[in-house]
């Protein structure tokens, strides 16, 4: 044993409370038990104001709000969770527009010995800023494709003006040499 | 004992469901003193390094002479957790560069560790937490993206190589043109 159970304690109820992402933490039931500082900074980076410990995030509008039905359904299917989920309309449409908001989430349930679920962890990272540079780059990708059709546009027109300066040229010498 | 958080044996019940928290996320996690001797791993800090003795970790390593994050130049920026500071970085995990690591079967991942500190009462920062994913899908999808983008900066330079050829190809035609005319003109 490296730390005893007051440590333990302590070292385990910090690493939540002190986390630099978003953790939030489910009953059986949905009903919020533990919600970290920072959990709270990104529900109101998302415009959404109320306190988190008391919502109940399997009943009510919150999970929808949120971008989140998806993956409370799955969560209480028991799945593990670690994946994109965005949320602000037409995702497609509004990459960068306001109200868009892409996060990195990590679910899982907690399980006890005898199989039945304790609570419901949320871990959740806003990667919007990321997600929109991503998007931009894949933009950008697309446009790689137009470059190389109007590239080969332009250098078949570029072989007709080579081929036109050589006729020139010939015609020239011709009337050159003429007396 | 719980099985999947290691450091921490005859954990009195009530905290259990607190500890679980660690122990059965799918990310690993582990905790660090300000020696930079872990006292706490979960299950996903085991899988992902392969160790096969938890006690051999506990025992004798400490983060601040892995010769991973040694070689990549990570201790000094480590250490910078005790300072208060969270820090981010990707790296290369290979896991037969680490002594209590598998014999066999050895593998490398690409991980993002995000490293941050715990503070006390007092404002002292006492352990270094790191968490870490693997991420070598979405870093190995990040590496193509780069070399595309290396791809458009040379396909625009080459479009506006050929644009600035086009343009003097377009006023040597002109020029030939009016000189052609000027001889036929002449005869």
């Amino acid at each position: 044993m490296i730390v005893n159970s007051n440590q333990a304690f302590h070292l385990i109820e910090q690493f939540s409370a002190q986390a630099p992402f978003a953790l939030w933490v489910l009953d059986p039931y949905g009903r919020s038990v533990f919600a970290n500082v920072k959990l709270q900074e990104t529900l109101h980076s998302m415009h959404f104001m109320p306190e988190p410990l008391g919502i109940n995030l399997f009943h009510g509008p919150v999970a929808e709000e949120l971008g989140l039905t998806d993956v409370c359904q799955r969560l209480l299917k028991g799945e593990t969770i670690d994946e994109m989920v965005e949320s602000g309309g037409d995702q497609a449409a509004n990459i960068d527009g306001v109200g868009f908001f892409s996060l990195h989430v990590v679910a899982y349930p907690l399980l006890a010995a005898d199989g039945r679920v304790d609570n419901y962890v949320l871990v959740i990272n806003d990667v919007t800023p990321s997600r929109i540079a991503q998007e931009k780059l894949r933009k950008k990708i697309n446009d790689v494709k137009t470059l190389q059709t109007a590239k080969t546009s332009r250098e078949t027109r570029a072989s007709e003006l080579l081929g036109e300066i050589t006729q020139l040229e010939k015609e020239i010498r011709t009337y050159e040499k003429k007396p | 004992m719980n099985r999947q958080l290691y450091g921490a044996d005859d954990l009195p019940e009530a905290i259990m469901p607190l500890c679980q928290l660690i122990a059965q996320a799918p990310f690993a996690v582990w905790i660090a003193d300000r020696t930079g001797k872990v006292v706490l791993f979960n299950e996903a800090t085991r899988k992902l390094t392969g160790t096969e003795d938890p006690k051999k970790l506990l025992d004798s390593y400490s983060i601040f002479d892995d010769p991973i994050a040694a070689a990549q130049g990570l201790v000094p920026h480590i250490k910078r957790v005790l300072e208060g500071q969270v820090v981010q970085t990707v790296v290369i995990l290979d896991t037969a560069r680490e002594g209590f690591f598998c014999g066999n079967g050895c593998k490398v991942y690409y991980v993002r560790c995000l490293y941050y500190p715990i503070t006390d009462e007092t404002g002292v920062h006492q352990y270094i937490v790191a968490v870490i994913e693997n991420i070598t899908p979405q870093y190995l999808e990040d590496l193509e993206c780069a070399r595309v983008t290396r791809r458009i900066d040379i396909a625009n330079n080459e479009a506006v190589t050929l644009e600035k050829e086009m343009v003097l190809a377009k006023n040597r035609v002109t020029s030939l043109k009016k000189k052609l005319a000027s001889l036929k003109k002449a005869l």
